[in-house]
């Protein structure tokens, strides 16, 4: 054990996961409005928009993210067309690729957590809303909507950690995050198990912060209150 | 290669990739699978541990004749969400060198410079694949929750 190379990485790492952290709150943000939308389509009754909705969140959720993050960054450079559209200055960044498949992904996982928020509401609620004489876009927007939340509160907990977890894969379209940093450590120490120890338990600390935060959400909006 | 030189063996040792995968890929789908039985243990009803415990039955049989089996009914839908995290997790281990769906693929996206049909191939494998253990886990499932 290199315990002076684990100290001396440390702060290398750590200015890394400001990187890892980016990545995460920017592809959960468009993705809590990618799950909501996809949500609602979901519960559409017309047939074509409720299986566009589905089979979006059925590839996002059957195929890795690895193969999304590859198709996103490798493939779309090919189509030639693509590269003569204003697209292709998103696209030929890792950080913005990285970023569409993060939130592509997290979209189709928030979607299907939120559906299944929305139809555990009990039916009883919007019919109080009902009978108060309020309209139903405002029982969708003021009750549905954060009782559904409120419900998916500890499924969503899961899938943001599954989702910081899911960053580390950003460093194999060669972008600077935790994993790729510490990577880059090992090619020149040829060291791993330290850097890697280190690395890991600055993810170890990032799930532990995120946990007890949804434990703590959960704990304020609980019911009994 | 650290413990073996402790021992006086300098040599490289060459660790079976398909072994380590395997066991990295397992010891992660372990600990999600735990929090599963623990999780399906502990929604069986208290009266069923109390009337193993009133019959006289001894703790190994209670464990593996009257738990285990209502446990494992209540742990299917939670497991093929598990099966369906490791069949995933299964294309990370790619980066260690493994041929396996997603480095292979690596491999013919970079001799033909056509990544984008091959990679989209690899998607479609892996929706197969998922898409056929779904099948399987959704019958498993309907024949154990017979008579419930």
């Amino acid at each position: 054990m290199d315990f002076e190379l684990m100290f001396t990485s440390f702060p290398k790492l750590l200015g890394a996961t400001i990187v890892t952290l980016k990545l995460l709150s920017v592809s959960l943000f468009f993705g809590l409005f990618l799950g909501l939308l996809f949500a609602i389509l979901r519960l559409n009754k017309n047939i074509f928009i409720n299986k566009f909705a589905y089979g979006y969140s059925y590839v996002f959720r059957g195929t890795p993210l690895l193969v999304q993050i590859f198709i996103i960054y490798f493939g779309l450079g090919q189509i030639e067309y693509l590269r003569s559209t204003f697209l292709w200055v998103i696209l030929k960044e890792p950080y913005w690729c990285a970023i569409i498949a993060f939130t592509l992904n997290t979209g189709a996982y928030t979607s299907e957590i939120l559906r299944s928020a929305f139809q555990t509401i009990k039916p009883g609620i919007i019919e109080a809303g009902k009978s108060l004489g309020i309209s139903s876009k405002i029982i969708f927007y003021k009750i549905q909507i954060p009782i559904a939340i409120r419900q998916s509160l500890p499924a969503y907990g899961n899938e943001i950690i599954l989702m910081m977890k899911g960053t580390s894969l950003a460093s194999t379209v060669t972008l600077m995050d935790l994993t790729g940093v510490a990577k880059y450590i090992i090619s020149t120490t040829f060291k791993p198990i330290e850097v890697f120890i280190v690395a890991g338990g600055i993810y170890l600390f990032m799930t532990f912060i995120i946990h007890n935060v949804i434990k703590y959400l959960e704990k304020k909006y609980s019911f009994q209150q | 290669m650290y413990v073996a030189s402790i021992f006086g063996y300098f040599e490289y040792i060459e660790i079976n990739a398909f072994i380590t995968g395997s066991m990295a890929i397992g010891i992660i789908s372990g600990a999600y699978s735990t929090e599963v039985f623990r999780g399906a243990i502990q929604s069986i009803d208290k009266g069923q541990f109390e009337a193993a415990k009133v019959l006289g039955v001894s703790k190994f049989v209670q464990f593996y004749k009257i738990i285990l089996p209502q446990m494992l009914r209540l742990a299917i839908p939670n497991l093929s969400n598990v099966w369906q995290i490791t069949l995933k997790d299964t294309s990370l281990i790619s980066v260690t060198g493994l041929v396996e769906i997603m480095r292979q693929s690596y491999i013919a996206a970079g001799s033909t410079r056509d990544p984008l049909f091959f990679y989209s191939f690899a998607a479609v494998l892996y929706l197969l694949l998922t898409y056929l253990s779904m099948k399987l886990i959704n019958r498993l499932e309907a024949r154990y929750s017979r008579g419930y």
